[in-house]
């Protein structure tokens, strides 16, 4: 103990009690200093880690969505629009008694469970003060009705937002397609950095080919958020680029006419009408059709059920995904395939008794006529569809000489059409039955492929080509449906066909006219199988019936198309170039099940003709 | 004696205050009021009811400089009583806010009896132990910290341990300066380091507190609950930078990022507006007030004025040492305010006493 005596003395009790001030204030300048460090640290060493987390707090990087490019019919009659609807917004987060809140709307406006159901799905997977659709697509008078109730609904939103809209609803439906939200495998494939602040993506036909013309590009906006992620103000933004907009080779004038032809008779088929000049798709039917505007936003299942258990199967885009055997529409290539490969000429007739037959073998190939034909030449063969003219014609020729001449004219190859799913049919050579079906080629085959039956099978948009080939002489064009697309500068961007200057090679232009003529007699002479469409017209039409076997009849069986059920009847066919002296246009038309190609595909293509014609650009 | 009487009196010995003291007070309270400005979103609402508290809280300073020390060591075991009694009333039959019983309803007014004792026992100990030898005696130190114990305990209750401690730092603040044995203090220290924060984890602190100090230590683990506020606490003050972002310019405040931002927070919104120079500016004003007080205790002639002057301003330092310390980061969350700047009124009035008690031990001792 240092100090045993108490001190008492007050000067000396006074200048211990100063020590201790001194003591302690010492202690506390060291913590004092221990703040100053600290503060330095955070805010002249660590600034810009801190700075940034700051900046990270209250800036965010908003995505701005494009708008979609809008597309037209060669004659700018808009065939996809945006148009603004409204939806109704919630922020759950703002909301005390969501239950409440919804009986609330439910009382002002209809909401059915099924939208009530939804949004509590999706009130599950949101961010925080993220808002919330409740319903789409209000009316006027359902606006009207939460403007006036909004001080009674907190948290309550009305936002506009931009609709693909189709206005002429099912006309070129397979054609254009459609767009719809992205979905959970397209969601994985697509480029986030593009498709940021999108939810819709191209699903068929030329919205989905053209997705990278008509999507945009998106643009960003940075914006000053506070802590319940509510924007204030925008610091910096860089607009989108718009989708370019697009102009089809559709004309819906020609193309609304092919549509009712086979709406009149509820047939189930392909109709094409192409420029042969350059490849240009005036219209392009696949019928039965759909509206697309129901998928847009997501098809309700009632009315894809509807869709989807028709039998004739509406969804199904027949011209390029259909494939169907040619039968005798074939007969005009292959006929010109014998005269430039010289197997025959324009002279040589083999005598039609109704049937053909092998040496060696029992079975009768019989022709559609059972007394035949009598003597025929090529012209007579096309214009009255002799088929034993060409079960003779096919013995001489061989199945690889007609596959590779047919092959020119793009049988059993894609035409290059732009929608990449379309099918490439089927043309056969004995390596492709050995490779496909394991079996070696009969020669019976070679004959029935003669007319354009048997392993053959073609697309509608195929057949086009090959006629528009046939038709120009030999010039091959790719048919698309783009003609140009517009960009965001306003420079044209005109489609470019990959095929450009290419021809068939041509022995002797007298077969290809001779064909050409045989096909107007087809319509235009007095035995000419289409003969009942070429009366009283101004203009000439070359053009070939078919008819092509779905199921094959007995060997002395009879057909009889009202005993048939609907699924194995016939394809009726019809194939035309018009005008037939100076063609300008190629016509396929093919009714599922139709029965003949001359009683109802030619009218149909008749049809359309006529409306060419009225039209005549 | 005859000096002193022909002394010349100027204005502020009429009215006893410290021209000094009051004048760095007020600088700091005019700081304060901007500061609150910019952190309330410019609200005048808040503007007019803080500087109402400022006024009366600088009424009662001047109310209390007028009492004579003299008086206040008389009255000083009787406002130690009474605070106990109104601990033991509150426990009772306090009110209950923010799950705590802090709050004494007394008619009109409510009354937190924890800020009472603030003042009541530093003048308590300064009061038992100003005729105490140096250094102290056994019994006599174990009385003091009975005198201590009894309200820190009262006030644990409540619960609230962040008031508990600072009342129990300014009684032992007074044990020091009354000269407690180093003896004694290096074996206080070397329990308190050993055993103390195994006693206050297993049997002390609440399940919240145990979090407060858990998410000090490592406040990233949990951004958004616990973590949360000092997270962004930092983020405001280290983005302040060296010379800030400027007055109202607070985004981390302004967007509502920072939570308590008027209340316990506050410097954080300072730090961000006016960065690290601006911090060293307002530390220095905190650190003349504190050496001011100090200096006013040490030139004073009687040991309890000495002791409770010196306790009061060494509390201050602790006050805003706490505070700024929670809102940078290295200490845990405790729900101190910002003295003299914070937005509320209690803490105000408190302090504005404790200053009107060393403005009168200043004034007095020239009429001793």
């Amino acid at each position: 103990m240092p100090n045993k005596e108490y001190i008492t003395n007050r000067t000396k009790r006074y200048e211990q009690f100063a020590n201790r001030i001194f003591t302690i204030g010492l202690i506390f300048l060291l913590l004092f200093l221990a703040l100053i460090v600290r503060l330095f640290f955070l805010q002249n060493i660590n600034f810009n880690h801190y700075h940034k987390l700051s900046e990270n707090n209250r800036i965010k990087t908003v995505p701005t969505a494009p708008i979609r490019g809008l597309i037209f019919d060669r004659n700018h009659i808009p065939l996809a629009q945006n148009i603004p609807t409204f939806e109704l917004l919630i922020t759950p987060n703002k909301v005390k008694n969501m239950s409440f809140l919804l009986q609330r709307i439910k009382k002002i406006i209809s909401i059915n469970n099924s939208e009530i159901k939804n949004f509590k799905k999706k009130m599950t997977k949101k961010k925080p003060f993220e808002k919330v659709v409740l319903k789409d697509k209000l009316t006027d008078k359902d606006i009207a009705i939460i403007l006036a109730n909004k001080i009674f609904l907190p948290a309550i939103e009305i936002k506009a937002k931009l609709n693909r809209y189709y206005p002429l609803q099912k006309i070129a439906v397979h054609a254009l397609g459609y767009i719809g939200r992205i979905n959970k495998q397209e969601a994985k494939k697509i480029d986030n950095k593009i498709y940021k602040g999108s939810t819709h993506i191209g699903k068929i036909g030329v919205e989905k080919e053209y997705e990278k013309i008509l999507r945009g590009y998106p643009g960003s906006k940075q914006v000053e958020v506070n802590v319940d992620g509510k924007e204030l103000r925008t610091l910096k933004e860089v607009r989108p680029t718009p989708g370019f907009a697009m102009t089809l080779t559709i004309d819906t004038r020609l193309q609304q006419v092919a549509e009712q032809a086979f709406l009149e008779h509820e047939h189930a088929g392909s109709a094409i009408v192409m420029d042969i000049t350059n490849g240009e798709i005036l219209t392009i039917v696949s019928a039965p059709d759909f509206n697309p505007n129901l998928f847009v936003n997501g098809i309700s299942s009632d009315d894809f059920d509807k869709i989807n258990k028709d039998s004739k199967r509406p969804l199904y885009n027949r011209s390029i995904l259909g494939k169907y055997p040619p039968g005798s529409t074939i007969k005009p290539f292959v006929s010109l395939a014998g005269l430039e490969l010289g197997i025959i000429n324009k002279e040589k007739k083999i005598n039609c008794h109704g049937a053909y037959q092998l040496q060696n073998d029992k079975h009768r190939y019989r022709d559609w006529k059972k007394s035949g034909h009598g003597w025929t030449n090529v012209e007579k063969s096309i214009v009255e569809s002799c088929d034993v003219f060409y079960y003779d014609l096919g013995f001489h020729m061989g199945v690889n000489r007609m596959s590779d001449y047919l092959s020119l004219f793009g049988f059993g190859k894609k035409t290059g059409f732009d929608n990449k799913y379309e099918l490439s049919g089927i043309l056969p050579t004995r390596a492709w039955k050995r490779k496909n079906r394991n079996k070696k080629w009969y020669l019976g085959e070679t004959l029935i492929m003669g007319i354009g039956q048997g392993y053959m099978s073609a697309t509608s948009m195929q057949i086009t080509k090959a006629v528009a080939t046939l038709a120009s002489f030999g010039k091959v064009v790719t048919p698309h449906l783009l003609k140009y697309y517009t960009d965001h500068k306003g420079i044209r961007h005109k489609y470019q066909d990959p095929n450009k200057n290419t021809s068939l090679p041509i022995n002797n232009i007298d077969n290809w006219k001779l064909i050409h003529k045989s096909m107007k007699n087809v319509v235009h002479s007095p035995t000419g199988t289409a003969r009942r469409i070429g009366y009283n017209t101004s203009y000439l039409i070359a053009g070939k019936t078919g008819t092509s076997q779905v199921y094959s009849i007995a060997q002395d069986g009879k057909y009889d198309a009202k005993k048939v059920a609907y699924e194995l009847r016939d394809h009726a066919l019809f194939i035309a170039f018009v005008p037939a002296d100076n063609p300008k246009i190629a016509v396929t038309v093919i009714i599922e099940h139709g029965g003949s190609g001359s009683s109802t595909a030619a009218p149909i293509a008749k049809k359309i003709i006529e409306k060419y014609f009225e039209l005549r650009y | 004696m005859l000096k002193d009487r022909l002394y010349k009196r100027t204005f502020f010995d009429i009215i006893k205050i410290d021209p000094t003291l009051m004048l760095f007070l007020l600088i700091l309270s005019a700081v304060g009021l901007m500061v609150l400005y910019s952190a309330s979103g410019q609200s005048s609402d808040t503007m007019i009811r803080q500087t109402t508290r400022l006024l009366f809280s600088f009424t009662i300073l001047l109310v209390v400089a007028q009492i004579s020390p003299q008086y206040l060591k008389l009255i000083s075991p009787w406002v130690f009583i009474i605070g106990i009694i109104m601990l033991i009333l509150v426990l009772l039959v306090g009110d209950i806010s923010k799950g705590a019983q802090r709050w004494l309803n007394i008619y009109f007014f409510r009354l937190q009896p924890s800020e009472w004792m603030k003042i009541a026992l530093p003048m308590a100990i300064s009061w038992y132990l100003h005729d105490k030898p140096h250094p102290l005696k056994l019994s006599h130190f174990l009385v003091a910290m009975l005198i201590i114990l009894l309200p820190v305990i009262l006030i644990f209750y409540q619960p609230d341990l962040g008031t508990a401690i600072l009342v129990g730092i300014s009684g032992l603040f007074v044990i020091f300066l009354a000269g407690l044995s180093w003896w004694f203090i290096g074996i206080f220290v070397l329990l308190f380091i050993v055993v103390m924060p195994y006693i206050m984890w297993n049997f002390v602190m609440h399940a919240y507190q145990k979090t407060r100090v858990l998410t000090f230590i490592n406040p990233e683990t949990d951004m958004l609950g616990a973590g949360y506020h000092i997270t962004q606490s930092k983020i405001a003050i280290g983005s302040g930078g060296n010379f800030g972002h400027g007055w109202l310019n607070s985004t981390q405040s302004g967007l509502d990022f920072l939570p308590e931002r008027t209340t316990d927070f506050i410097f954080a919104v300072f730090g961000e507006e006016f960065g690290f120079l601006g911090a060293i500016l307002l530390l220095c004003l905190y650190l003349i007030i504190v050496y001011r007080g100090l200096y006013i205790a040490i030139k004073s002639r009687n040991l309890y004025d000495k002791f409770l002057a010196g306790s009061l301003s060494l509390t201050f330092f602790i006050y805003f040492f706490v505070n700024i310390g929670m809102v940078i980061g290295i200490l845990p969350v405790v729900g101190i305010p910002l003295p003299l700047v914070s937005y509320g009124g209690t803490s105000m009035v408190t302090l504005c006493i404790s200053f009107g008690m060393i403005m009168s031990i200043h004034s007095f001792k020239r009429l001793l």
